[in-house]
């Protein structure tokens, strides 16, 4: 039941509850003086709109193309999906049975037009059908053609009970009749009879768009040994780069749905760092995340896509060696994508500089697939490692503005033999925002009297008017 | 192996009993095995990892630190680690001049916090060129082993120098990284914090230590080129040895230095008197004459 502004109402109910003569859209109170032990529960539109989608998810099994139909229907494309399952019959059959077997009420309808599949579907009921839809769809009443209420009983009074008798109005009259009745309203008697008939196009949005590159494995004894699972996901892979290298592409990402015999799914995702359609690199990522995989009571289907894909290249080396020194390197990227897929944060990185004088923020690690940036090499001195965030430290200078003596960083105190600065390095202050307080920092480099270098700085200025004194901090280490 | 003596093996120890040579019999023995093995590309020139200092090269195997091989390095104490990361850093430079491929670098998440990351720039400066560097990080040390004989085994870079988990000093783990090496013939540098324990099946193990540096000689008080004081505690086929290093990142060379302790020479052979040259650099005269 749902509360809406006219009071507790009957949202849906059951087939025992239809049976007694209540409906939907009855009021609570009408419904309990027919049926005083009836059972009524609150209706949750978000969660049910999760439980279908999470059902659409599971629906891929059948036909990749799935949306959400309304708020309890499901639409599937099963153009060139029926003969794996052996035709439309077997399909629809396959259908019913898993739908049954997660405990749903299921009624199946197939049509070349959505909005005929619709009218079959919810109101087809045992009928017979043809492939004629015209035909199928004539002794169907006219709320089978998704119309407004007021629409149904408009066409109710005149007499129109059935599509089929629709067909004999002349379409001037019908729109006419229902421009004269309320504007706007008789397109849609219109359109969804021509919807219904394929005189008009629908679109159908999926769930998402349907890759272009997907193959899929059904199996009848769900396959629980690693082994099998391997083998079938070798098979998919094969063929997916068969599909692939016809069409001269390579695979970036690829993502693995495993379906589990109770009716959930295990999403495997690997990314590659360029595109590729070499099943062999595509097993080896794939590999140690089969391992992992759960497979419950036992996977009856595989299905693998592409996601996204990218020109395939050749492996011989173009004009661009040189330029891009591992642009070409396929070994090279083999192994970043093992990498990244495996263990490493991002794969493979290369250190290119960024337009910046911080220190901090002059370098970056980007992805090493990148063309090699031409860095202009700095004059000035840089330590091998940055501390990612500089730590105070405590420092004695021989006056407060010179270069330290004596410096204690992690509890270890350090006398200066060698230094070397001041360098100044002043903010950005086009990167502060708005009453920031980044202050100049005068950096030194010093030796120990181990021979130990360190970056250190002296952030701010002795004598600025309302500031803080002067504080040190370590930023870097010399080899 | 005992049984029937190889007639051709018969006729080479009579042809260097007869020459009074143990050197020669030694070089040509080695000579036959990598004729069997199969390892005799190793001796090409573009094989070839230095030094390039006789002093420190005389000590490795055939004068070469090995391609297809784990080396260990480690710092002296914890503070001295910056001075092992450059040391690899410098062998990562030698090893560049011969191979064109990259250098991979193998870092652990731990200690790029302890240590920080890695800066292009300094590694730049220290002849590591940064366009034929790449680096990965690795959260778990499992992960590190895995990446580490995977990036060994393909063979696709000239050098993986990688952080050392405290499991790589485990025999059956440097043993496995030992064989990708071989395999991929591609050297790896194990960087561990502490120097590692026991037998491992890594071809050299080095201690490195800061030391203090050789003023520039325009600038008499600011910090020189790095120096490091160096020991070679294992060496599979060599012998170990301790020496005083700069590294001259412009040149991308070592040279020995003079040990300011004790103000000789390293490499002076006092017996001799002959002193092996050592590259006269003006601030190193200027030391020597203050002193």
């Amino acid at each position: 039941m749902s509360d809406g502004p006219e009071g507790l109402r009957l949202f849906a109910c059951d087939g025992f509850a239809q049976a007694r003569g209540l409906e939907a859209g009855q009021k609570l109170t009408d419904a309990r003086a027919v049926a005083p032990d009836l059972a009524t529960y609150i209706h949750e539109p978000e969660t049910d709109a999760g439980a279908l989608l999470a059902l659409a998810r599971w629906a891929e099994r059948f036909s990749p193309w799935v949306a959400e139909d309304g708020c309890d229907g499901l639409l599937f494309d099963i153009a060139g999906v029926a003969h794996l399952f052996g035709g439309e019959p077997m399909l629809l059959a396959d259908m019913r049975q898993r739908f049954r077997a997660l405990g749903f009420t299921v009624k199946t309808g197939v049509a070349p037009f959505i909005g005929a599949a619709f009218a079959l579907a919810r109101f087809g009921g045992d009928l017979p059908q043809s492939d004629d839809v015209r035909a199928n769809l004539a002794p169907l009443g006219v709320a089978a053609l998704r119309i407004g209420e007021k629409d149904i009983v408009t066409l109710r009074r005149l007499g129109l009970k059935t599509i089929g008798s629709l067909y004999e109005i002349p379409r001037e009259s019908l729109a006419r009749r229902f421009r004269e009745i309320r504007g706007g309203s008789s397109a849609d008697v219109l359109k969804r009879l021509d919807e219904a008939l394929g005189l008009a196009d629908e679109p159908l949005s999926p769930l998402r768009p349907l890759a272009a590159f997907s193959v899929r494995h059904a199996v009848a004894d769900p396959m629980r040994s690693p082994n099998m699972l391997e083998e079938a996901a070798n098979d998919l892979i094969h063929r997916l780069c068969r599909k692939l290298a016809r069409a001269g592409r390579g695979a970036m990402r690829l993502s693995f749905a495993f379906f589990r015999a109770d009716g959930t799914r295990a999403v495997i995702g690997l990314g590659m760092s360029r595109p590729s359609q070499d099943p062999l690199h595509m097993m080896r990522l794939l590999r140690p995340k089969l391992d992992m995989l759960d497979a419950g009571f036992g996977i009856d289907g595989i299905h693998l896509e592409a996601e996204e894909t990218g020109p395939a290249e050749s492996e011989e080396p173009g004009f661009m060696e040189g330029v891009a020194p591992f642009h070409h390197d396929f070994d090279l990227a083999a192994l970043s994508d093992r990498l990244s897929n495996r263990a490493a944060e991002a794969g493979l990185a290369q250190l290119s500089a960024v337009s910046s004088h911080m220190p901090e923020r002059a370098e970056s690690f980007t992805a090493f697939s990148a063309t090699a940036t031409q860095m202009q090499e700095r004059e000035n001195i840089r330590p091998t490692t940055l501390l990612s965030h500089a730590e105070p430290i405590s420092v004695m200078a021989s006056v407060p503005d010179g270069p330290p003596l004596r410096f204690t960083w992690r509890r270890m105190a350090h006398k200066v033999a060698r230094c070397e600065g001041p360098e100044r390095i002043e903010p950005e202050w086009w990167r502060e925002r708005e009453g920031a307080t980044a202050r100049p920092r005068d950096y030194y480099i010093v030796e120990d009297e181990e021979g130990r270098r360190f970056w250190l700085y002296r952030e701010g200025l002795y004598g600025e008017a309302q500031q803080p004194c002067p504080q040190w901090f370590m930023h870097g280490l010399f080899a | 192996m005992r049984g029937p003596a190889h007639p051709r093996a018969a006729e080479d120890v009579s042809v260097a009993e007869t020459s009074q040579s143990g050197v020669a019999l030694i070089a040509r023995l080695k000579a036959r095995i990598a004729r069997i093995t199969g390892s005799a590309s190793l001796k090409a020139p573009a094989q070839l990892w230095n030094f390039g200092l006789p002093e420190i090269d005389a000590h490795l195997a055939d004068g070469n630190l090995g391609i297809g091989a784990v080396h260990e390095v480690a710092p002296f104490s914890w503070p001295d680690m910056p001075a092992a990361i450059g040391f690899a850093a410098s062998l990562g430079v030698l090893r560049q001049e011969k191979a064109r491929k990259p250098v991979l670098w193998l870092r652990l998440c731990a200690q790029t916090r302890e240590m920080g990351e890695l800066y292009g720039a300094g590694l730049h400066q220290l002849g590591l060129a940064r366009g034929r560097l790449l680096t990965a990080r690795v959260k778990k040390p499992g992960d590190l082993l895995w990446a580490l004989e995977d990036a060994l085994r393909s063979g696709v870079a000239s050098l993986v120098i990688a952080d050392a988990p405290s499991a790589a000093s485990d025999l059956t783990i440097s043993r496995r990284l030992q064989l990708a090496a071989a395999a991929g013939l591609t050297p790896a540098i194990l960087l561990s914090q502490k120097p590692m324990k026991g037998g491992t099946a890594g071809a050299t193990r080095w201690q490195v230590r800061a030391a203090p540096s050789l003023p520039p000689v325009d600038d008499l008080l600011a910090p020189g080129n790095p120096a490091w004081a160096l020991s070679l505690t294992r060496c599979r086929g060599g012998k170990p040895g301790e020496w005083s290093v700069e590294w001259h990142h412009a040149t991308h060379r070592f040279s020995l230095v003079s040990r300011l302790r004790d103000r000789t020479i390293a490499g002076f052979d006092e017996k001799s008197g002959e002193g092996i040259s050592i590259p006269t650099r003006p601030a190193l005269r200027a030391i020597e004459r203050r002193a």
